[in-house]
């Protein structure tokens, strides 16, 4: 986009409200855009923007992260008060749910402390009559005395409506004055206002806070009961004004059924039944992944990749060996690697994405939460460490669900143990070359390994990171059918994501690493990358490898599956029966073993490592990703060799 | 207050109605409860609560998952 809609006049509008109602949905609606959605509260963690154009004037929309309320707990909540506070909107769209019109109301009351123009948007009216409640949306514009507008983003309902006062915004809203504080709290505020004097320095959100804000941060212990229960009676005075509100408004039939939500859930989060399926869930999503992404990459490879490399060889440059060798070895292969993500990515993000919006991840946190509560780690953590088995990029950007900053950090640096689908193929395809009849069970030992060290490593670094407790706050939405086609959107735009946050860092390096391949010699065993490799020679002498086996466990830092290529390229015998033979004959089965562990634990691969930088905001958390890694790999790898001795 | 039929929602079982009467826990938490519509007073359905794992509870239409440590500082009555 040229223009800078910040800088221009354009009229801002935000969208702001509870987890989980639908203002990215009604975002993306209002402006065409595909904002990230999903069933899952808190799934926007940063702000977005986009243009809204209503009959030739365009306005500037702003989609800010769900939060419970406004008053400052988390960086959800900071971001949308710093929103409000610097953007000063010029009108705000409170998106509540139709289901939850309590709730609602009160995000709604706290939204009228900022003295702004707001539209109440009671979202997702088109489910009502399944649940049995009823919203009657005029009498609730008469009561709150500002525009009340019942919406479907699914079904469209209200877009109309809606659009039309975001071309006549109505004034703004005064807190004193309206129905909501018609009560101990609303006289409070009042009270603080006329003692603060006409000058206008307070405002209603100054004033709430100095009633409520200075005992946030205090726990039980330090406050007195006097305290806390002035909270609370602020707390249910607003609500005794919501629940008369709501009985005018809103009615419910048979209160004590059990929804469907409700059974389901009776199984799905049962300790057993719970456990197992999502045991036969993640198998399933891994199998299909598998099943459907491999042959795409094999195609992907043999027809584009592989024929690239082909007919430059053959018909490009012959008189330029060089910029041959750069376009053939350095560029496409390097692509090859990045395209060799994608189908991988897509299947697995677009599988994640249908049980994401379906509800059922939460339910994932929830079942999980005891066992890593174990380990330190909140229940959230599950889901990104379960991607991490597809591949540790996502998991690490999946990691944004998990709420305190220091279990996040812990979760992210956490991800690089967790053994991703590429170390599996290189497990897969070099045990039965080292150990023979006894790959499967040298296999499991490797991945056994693997688990204690990852252990070892969520004990470690949670406690030198976050104090543990066992707390968790989860709201589980109902279950629905997934969405298709924004599924499919959502997916789309989070391959591009990788695409762009990766795709130049991998490319770069491919071409330095053919470089250090190539020159200054006549083949690799003349190369820089030789030199370098036979530099270190010395280093890895604990570890049992010569050179060769260092720099085909280098190679594995651009992509895993490198290793095998590398080790092709290294021995001189690219087809896989030859390489078996070649690598039989040289390497014993215990150096085998030291190098299948550190291929599993070495130094993650550089898109990981890019994305750990990407969401860390900090090269220094990135840099020590590659220094835990490597550090941990290590010394696993020089225990299992004096083991190995003595045995 | 009657000492009696106070009790933590760690100690109900699943399947318990009950009412809030009084939440002791730090601030930030009971504001993120109050915005989920958990307050004094308010009715509520214990869903699953075996002693292990967090506890499930509904509240009108909102489901939520509580770990032993918010459970532990929610007193309810039975109704
Ligand atoms: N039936 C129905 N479902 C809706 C409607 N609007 C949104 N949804 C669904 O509600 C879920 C949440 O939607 P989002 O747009 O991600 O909600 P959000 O408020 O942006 O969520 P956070 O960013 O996590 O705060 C998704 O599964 C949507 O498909 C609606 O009007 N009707
Ligand atoms: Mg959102």
């Amino acid at each position: 986009m040229n223009f800078n809609p910040k800088q221009s006049n354009f009229m801002t509008i935000g969208i702001i409200g509870q987890p989980n109602v639908g203002k990215s949905s009604v975002f993306n609606l209002l402006t065409g855009l595909q904002q990230e959605i999903g069933n899952w509260p808190g799934k926007t963690v940063d702000r977005h923007e986009g243009i809204l154009n209503i009959s030739g004037q365009r306005y500037r929309m702003v989609d800010v992260p769900g939060a419970y309320s406004l008053t400052p707990r988390s960086d959800e909540e900071q971001i949308v008060l710093d929103f409000i506070k610097n953007d000063k909107p010029n009108l705000i769209l409170v998106i509540g749910h139709a289901q939850h019109i309590d709730r609602s109301l009160f995000f709604l009351s706290e939204a009228m402390l900022f003295n702004c123009p707001l539209v109440f948007v009671p979202n997702m009216i088109d489910m009502l009559p399944g649940t049995g409640v009823t919203l009657d949306i005029d009498q609730l514009a008469k009561q709150l005395t500002i525009p009340v507008v019942g919406f479907s983003a699914k079904t469209k309902q209200g877009i109309a409506e809606l659009k039309a006062i975001i071309q006549n915004p109505p004034p703004a809203v005064s807190c004193v004055d309206n129905i909501l504080f018609k009560n101990s709290f609303g006289q409070s505020i009042a009270n603080l206002l006329i003692n603060a004097g006409a000058g206008g320095e307070v405002d209603c959100y100054q004033a709430a806070r100095v009633i409520t804000a200075p005992k946030l941060n205090n726990t039980p212990a330090q406050q007195s009961l006097d305290d806390q229960s002035n909270l609370l009676a602020m707390i249910s005075s607003r609500y005794e004004t919501i629940k008369k509100i709501s009985a005018a408004v809103s009615h419910k039939r048979n209160k004590a059924e059990l929804s469907y939500t409700d059974k389901v859930d009776q199984y799905v989060t049962h300790e057993g039944w719970g456990l197992l399926i999502v045991v036969l869930v993640f198998a399933l999503l891994f199998s299909c992944t598998y099943l459907a992404a491999i042959p795409v990459q094999g195609v992907l490879d043999e027809y584009i990749i592989t024929w690239l490399r082909d007919n430059i060889d053959k018909h490009l440059f012959a008189e330029q060996p060089v910029i041959r060798g750069l376009l053939s070895e350095g560029i496409v292969l390097g692509a090859g690697t990045v395209l060799a993500f994608v189908p991988v990515l897509a299947v697995f993000y677009f599988l994640i994405n249908m049980l994401e919006d379906s509800g059922y991840l939460a339910r994932v946190a929830v079942i999980m939460d005891r066992y890593l509560q174990l380990l330190g780690l909140p229940g959230k953590s599950a889901l990104p460490l379960f991607l991490g088995l597809g591949c540790n990029v996502p998991a690490v950007i999946g990691s944004r669900v998990v709420e305190s900053k220091k279990s996040r950090l812990a979760t992210i640096l956490l991800t690089p143990f967790v053994p991703c689908s590429a170390r599996f193929t290189v497990l897969v395809f070099l045990a039965p070359v080292f150990f023979g009849y006894y790959a499967p069970l040298m296999t499991l030992l490797v991945i056994a390994v693997n688990a204690l060290v990852f252990i070892v490593m969520a004990r470690l670094l949670t406690k030198s990171l976050s104090k543990a407790k066992a707390s968790l706050i989860l709201e589980l939405p109902n279950y629905h059918w997934p969405q298709f086609r924004l599924v499919l959107l959502t997916t789309y735009q989070q391959v591009c994501l990788f695409i762009k946050s990766v795709a130049t860092w991998i490319l770069g390096f491919s071409i330095l690493l053919w470089f250090l391949s190539t020159y200054p010699g006549s083949g690799l065993n003349d190369s820089y990358l030789a030199s370098v490799g036979r530099l270190l020679e010395p280093i890895a002498a604990p570890l049992g490898f010569d050179w060769r086996l260092l720099v085909a466990l280098f190679s594995g830092i651009i992509a895993r599956e490198n290793v095998v290529t590398a080790l092709g390229i290294i021995y001189g015998d690219e087809t896989p029966t030859g390489l078996s033979e070649i690598l039989r004959n040289n390497i014993s089965s215990d150096v085998g073993f030291i190098f299948l562990l550190l291929s599993m634990l070495f130094v993650p691969c550089l898109s990981t490592v890019f994305v750990v930088r990407k969401e860390t905001r900090a090269w220094g958390y990135a840099f020590l990703s590659i220094i835990l890694n490597s550090v941990v790999a290590i010394t696993v790898g020089v225990i299992a060799r004096l083991l190995i001795s003595y045995l | 207050m009657t000492e009696k039929i106070k009790e933590r929602l760690l100690d109900c079982s699943s399947g318990d109605f009950v009412e809030i009467i009084e939440i002791h826990l730090e601030g930030q938490d009971i504001i993120r409860l109050a915005g989920l519509g958990m307050v004094d007073g308010a009715a509520m359905r214990v869903m699953k609560n075996n002693g292990r794992g967090p506890i499930i509870i509904r509240v009108k239409q909102t489901r939520l998952a509580l770990g032993h440590h918010e459970a532990k500082g929610i007193f309810v009555k039975a109704i």
